[in-house]
């Protein structure tokens, strides 16, 4: 094997077993799954039991929980008794001074925090809602978020319902990544056809294609999987969705337009701006039009996707390499079918000469 | 003279596969939902490695083919 030529392949394999092998074994950060109770009253005691994932309360000794004021002061609780490793009941005093009395209600984040774990929180937990009977001035305790626990160790955000499926990040989201980066060097080769009539970029241009399509059904398979076991369904009627599976209609008929036509060059020339096409419109109808609405997928609806929100450094170093890892497996199998292509067309002319 | 009918295929098809999930879809979802959703990730892994293995054997067998045809020249 000669590794001058091949080098590239098995910088693509070792990137893969990185991104996997990372990609399964970093652990989760703790985060709060479940909670009983979402409803407070000013004025009264509030009491609920949270229940974490990841967590390690049995161990720890400073641990409170909090709930998150608008103004960045953490209301404590008057006691947290913990349950075991994963579960904390905690109790609160709601003071008057929450709740503005022009304010009806107020959602707010439930924050646990022990010495181990470091804190983590649940957006939007508990509602604070005025109470009827306003007698009695509860009294309580705050803190500021510079008296958390912060936990810097290398691992994954947690997310509500997400959970340990963030990981898909590396295989839903990097092979769409991937699709687009082989999309464009086949558009690459497309123009360099069309500017110098060579075939082999029209060889080159439609290989890539077609690995960057199955790419393409394996992002939406893989997504819908994810989709069944986070949003509840195997297709929503998300704007992202829906354009997407257009897309890729129109890489399709790409395949349509390309068996349809005999005359080489005339097919060569069709698809090499077809394709230019194609992706103009992949481009718009997945980039573009999803950020102009609603969507599910994160990024869309006016801010651009991979904010620190959604992708923070742990997902990045491992996300990264896995855009490169499929881009250079793409570009392996692509290779494959090239090579394929040419010994077919040759075997195709020297069949036709010998019959001359 | 009866003759049965035999239902067609995706009829046949959609019949089991309701049944399939009438029966299961508890405890499937159990399954992918349980340790954190972590089966969910496996089965997107699972998933992707069949679509890529898919498309590798379908070169395989063009490759076969056009393999034979050299050697039957």
């Amino acid at each position: 094997m000669n590794f001058r030529k091949h080098w590239w392949k098995i910088a693509g394999v070792l990137i893969m077993l990185y991104v996997m092998i990372a990609g399964i074994l970093i652990p989760l950060k703790p985060g709060i799954v479940d909670y009983s109770n979402g409803i407070a009253y000013v004025n009264q005691s509030y009491e609920l039991v949270l229940s974490t994932y990841n967590s390690h309360f049995d161990q720890a000794n400073d641990v409170n929980a909090y709930i998150l004021l608008p103004d960045d002061r953490l209301l404590r609780a008057k006691s947290t008794q913990v349950i075991n490793a994963a579960s904390v009941k905690a109790a609160f005093d709601i003071p008057n001074e929450v709740l503005a009395s022009n304010m009806e209600r107020m959602e707010s984040s439930i924050v646990l925090d022990n010495e181990i774990d470091g804190y983590m929180q649940y957006p939007d937990a508990v509602t604070i809602k005025q109470s009827e009977s306003a007698q009695g001035q509860l009294k309580a305790e705050f803190a500021s978020i510079s008296d958390l626990h912060n936990n810097q160790d290398f691992k994954f955000p947690f997310r509500p319902i997400i959970y340990e499926t963030v990981r898909n990040t590396f295989f839903h989201v990097a092979i769409w990544m991937s699709m687009f980066l082989i999309l464009i060097i086949s558009c690459y080769h497309s123009i360099r056809y069309l500017l110098n009539k060579d075939l082999v970029h029209d060889t080159k241009s439609s290989a890539l294609t077609t690995t960057a399509l199955i790419f393409g059904i394996a992002g939406l398979l893989t997504g819908s999987m994810w989709a069944r076991f986070t949003w509840g369904t195997w297709w929503t009627n998300d704007i992202k969705l829906n354009m997407t599976s257009i897309a890729l209609l129109i890489y399709c008929s790409y395949w349509i337009l390309r068996s349809s036509i005999s005359d080489i060059d005339t097919r060569a020339r069709l698809c090499a701006v077809f394709n230019l096409f194609s992706f103009v419109a992949l481009f718009v109808l997945v980039m573009v039009i999803p950020r102009l609405t609603d969507s599910l997928h994160p990024g869309n609806g006016g801010n651009p996707a991979f904010g620190d929100e959604d992708l923070d450094n742990t997902l990045r170093a491992v996300f990264y390499p896995a855009i490169i890892g499929y881009t250079i497996i793409g570009l392996w199998i692509s290779q494959l079918t090239v090579r394929y292509y040419n010994v077919k067309d040759n075997f195709d002319l020297l069949m036709y000469n010998n019959s001359n | 003279m009866f003759q049965i009918m035999k239902p067609p295929i995706t009829t046949t098809v959609i019949l089991v596969l309701s049944a399939i999930q009438l029966n299961a879809q508890s405890s499937i979802d159990d399954f992918f939902r349980s340790t954190g959703k972590i089966y969910t990730v496996l089965g997107v892994v699972v998933l992707l490695f069949i679509v890529l293995i898919i498309y590798l054997i379908r070169l395989e067998k063009k490759i076969s083919k056009i393999e034979k045809q050299i050697n039957d020249e």
